[in-house]
């Protein structure tokens, strides 16, 4: 029963052509007969084609019946459905594939997924969240919209089974992250930074039309807000109008702009995981990066390395050089500011994450909200703009 | 001019594969509400010459009809034509070639069925099958399962009819578009969509059709059919406009053998708002 009504679930297999399709509307007819407008459900699992022949029946029954969905349609049955407007017309649900990631490379990690490489040409990223579909349309619309306005990243082709999860499948040939090439070939750190540089310049000089993406600047304002039951009252408020004043910007920012989200593939250079990419002022990107370049290490210096791959002493030199980069100058006082301003932003929010993941439960979470606390109270201080 | 309601211009008798006779075709439409039907039984028009005389002028406006099964060597095609002079040789000589086809290939299947498997039937069997209009597999898959050769129908037709391999000549749509046209008629692609009633043909494949068959001579699609969705029916109805060429509406009945009512077309709305390239149709041909 669904909704307190009836359903008859009926299975779709094999080839159905105008060799069967007459008997199987017989049979599909005699399973409903005495039923009370009941709700049909086609199990096509084990369907491998239908022809016209067969579409006609399904048509004629959801004329009688009309309250009928298919589901678990393969991507090849699914295309016929597609193709004839059926879709259209009803629920036509596909199954998904079944992936496993045993034993593949993990090749990167973003705030909702991770990125596994499944062969040669393609990559499946495993959403955290078990209900993802969601998450998993809005990535591909916003990574859509991204490749429109033109920036370089890749667009998943299909949706995938993974354990409990879903993935989205990629493909990524012969590509390798900025992270691994930095840990495999230090020589090319300058032209990972180059790169690495003109890329965020191309993301940021991106402008984006209205209410496309989300803007951070309302997510912030929600971080702030949050903070205040965990700053002394002055702090907070501090905090709060600190950001409230970062006025709107409608250029776009990635959210999660680090190395292991940036691709090689043969001389192109490609931004993967766009599931964070909003609208915003550029130091909520700046505080992200230095968040994952440095910050979430600055307590446990081995951090980094389960994370990137490479060590803290690199993380650190790719950030400062990235900056330098970014503004266009080696003035040490200009970078400190900026810095400073950003770990403003990214202190607030790596306290906020590591509090709602328990981190106020353990001696080690304890020491390290301490530690950012510290230093972001001791900024507050300090500046009284996060402009620059 | 005068408007219609209600309309049907593709449908079965028993003279071919239907199951209502044409006295019970013009009942029917009659009861269903149609103001204009046409009746087009598979390869023949003598359902039409039943029906003429019993069209009265205070019911439902009549055409005639017929569907041609052809084929060339880019597939397979149901070719329907209106409005012919059912007397006419033109139209009557490709009914009689697709006649001589079946009896043929009827004759080439009993002829494998003993050749290959052993199976033979009794005289009276096998004339009676003669007498059929269009013996296909299923008349014969019945037959086996009354001798025990096979467990069903299905079973006949799976494992041992779609063994037996059968050449066996076609009537080519240029045949069948211009016989239609040689007796007055206008040639309609059936169902364009699913080509012979069993395929997808859209896109390029559907346009490569088109510009062949209309070299020939089609003058119309049938844009509206009971088996298509909104989105087949826009499809068809584009190419109908693309290509100039008159739009058709049919249901496809065929009595209780499949589940279709008479008059369920997909056409909707009423007369002024069906297409132009439907209403000039009607124009010409009622």
């Amino acid at each position: 029963m669904e909704n307190g009504k009836e359903t008859i679930m009926i299975p779709l297999k094999g080839r159905i052509t105008s060799d069967n399709a007459a008997s199987l509307e017989q049979d599909m007819l005699s399973r409903l007969e005495g039923h009370d407008r009941p709700a049909v459900i086609l199990d096509a699992s084990a369907l491998e084609y239908i022809s016209s022949a067969g579409l006609r029946v399904i048509l004629r029954v959801k004329k009688s019946y009309p309250d009928l969905k298919i589901t678990e349609a393969s991507a090849e049955v699914y295309d016929i459905f597609e193709m004839t407007g059926f879709t259209e017309m009803m629920t036509v649900e596909k199954a998904y594939r079944t992936v496993s990631i045993e034993g593949c490379e993990e090749i990167g990690r973003g705030a909702n997924g991770t990125i596994y490489r499944i062969d040669k040409d393609n990559v499946v990223k495993v959403y955290n969240n078990p209900d993802a579909l969601e998450d998993i349309k809005h990535e591909r619309e916003v990574a859509k919209l991204a490749l429109i306005l033109g920036i370089p990243t890749a667009i998943s082709y299909d949706v995938v089974k993974v354990g409990n999860s879903y993935g989205s499948v990629f493909e990524l040939l012969n590509a390798q992250s900025f992270s691994k090439i930095l840990s495999n070939e230090p020589d090319k750190f300058d032209w990972c930074v180059d790169e690495y540089v003109e890329m965020l310049k191309k993301i940021h000089g991106t402008v984006v039309p209205a209410g496309k993406l989300p803007d951070m600047k309302v997510t912030a304002d929600n971080w702030a807000s949050f903070m205040k039951d965990h700053l002394p009252k002055e702090y907070g408020d501090k905090l709060a109008a600190l950001i409230s004043a970062i006025p709107h910007d409608d250029h776009m920012m990635h959210g999660d702009y680090h190395t292991k989200n940036l691709e090689l593939q043969d001389d192109e250079v490609l931004i993967i995981d766009m599931d964070t990419l909003a609208v915003g002022h550029p130091v909520f990107e700046l505080a992200s990066m230095y968040n994952s370049f440095i910050g979430y290490s600055e307590y446990d210096p081995e951090a980094i390395k389960d994370f990137q791959g490479f060590d803290i002493e690199t993380g650190k030199k790719f950030w400062r050089q990235s900056l330098a980069g970014y503004l266009g100058t080696d003035d040490e006082n200009r970078l400190n500011e900026v810095e400073d301003k950003a770990r403003i932003i990214g202190y607030a929010r790596m306290i906020r994450r590591s509090i709602r993941r328990k981190g106020l439960e353990s001696d080690k979470g304890r020491a390290e909200i301490e530690l950012w606390k510290s230093e972001l109270t001791k900024l507050l201080d300090t500046y009284d703009t996060l402009l620059f | 001019m005068k408007t219609y309601a209600k309309i049907d211009l593709h449908m079965h008798s028993t003279v071919s594969d239907g199951t209502d006779t044409p006295e019970e075709i013009l009942k029917n439409a009659i009861a269903s509400g149609l103001d204009l039907f046409a009746l087009t039984d598979h390869d023949d028009v003598k359902g039409c010459t039943a029906i003429m005389p019993l069209i009265k002028p205070d019911g439902p406006a009549f055409i005639t009809g017929v569907e041609f099964s052809c084929r060339d060597d880019d597939g397979k095609y149901h070719i329907l034509g209106y409005g012919y002079d059912p007397g006419s040789e033109s139209i009557l000589s490709v009914v009689r070639k697709g006649h001589n086809i079946r009896m043929g290939k009827l004759d080439a299947r009993l002829d494998g069925l003993k050749r290959e498997f052993g199976f033979e039937f009794s005289k009276e069997d096998c004339d009676m099958l003669h007498a059929i209009n269009n013996p296909g597999k299923p008349h014969i898959g019945n037959l086996m399962t009354k001798y025990g050769f096979s467990e069903s129908k299905q079973d006949a037709i799976d494992n041992y009819l779609n063994k037996l391999k059968v050449r066996s000549e076609h009537v080519s749509p240029r045949e069948a578009i211009e016989g239609i046209l040689g007796a007055g008629g206008i040639p309609v692609l059936a169902h364009p969509a699913y080509g012979s009633g069993d395929q997808l043909i859209l896109g390029d494949d559907m346009d490569m059709r088109l510009k062949k068959l209309v070299e020939y001579g089609l003058k119309g699609m049938e844009v509206f059919y009971s088996g298509f969705t909104d989105k087949l029916i826009k499809g068809m109805h584009d190419f109908a406009e693309r290509y100039g060429l008159y739009m058709t509406a049919g249901s496809d009945y065929h009595g209780s053998n499949k589940l279709v009512a008479m008059g369920d077309t997909g056409l909707t709305g009423t007369f002024d708002d069906w297409p132009e390239g439907l209403k000039d149709f009607i124009k010409k041909m009622a």
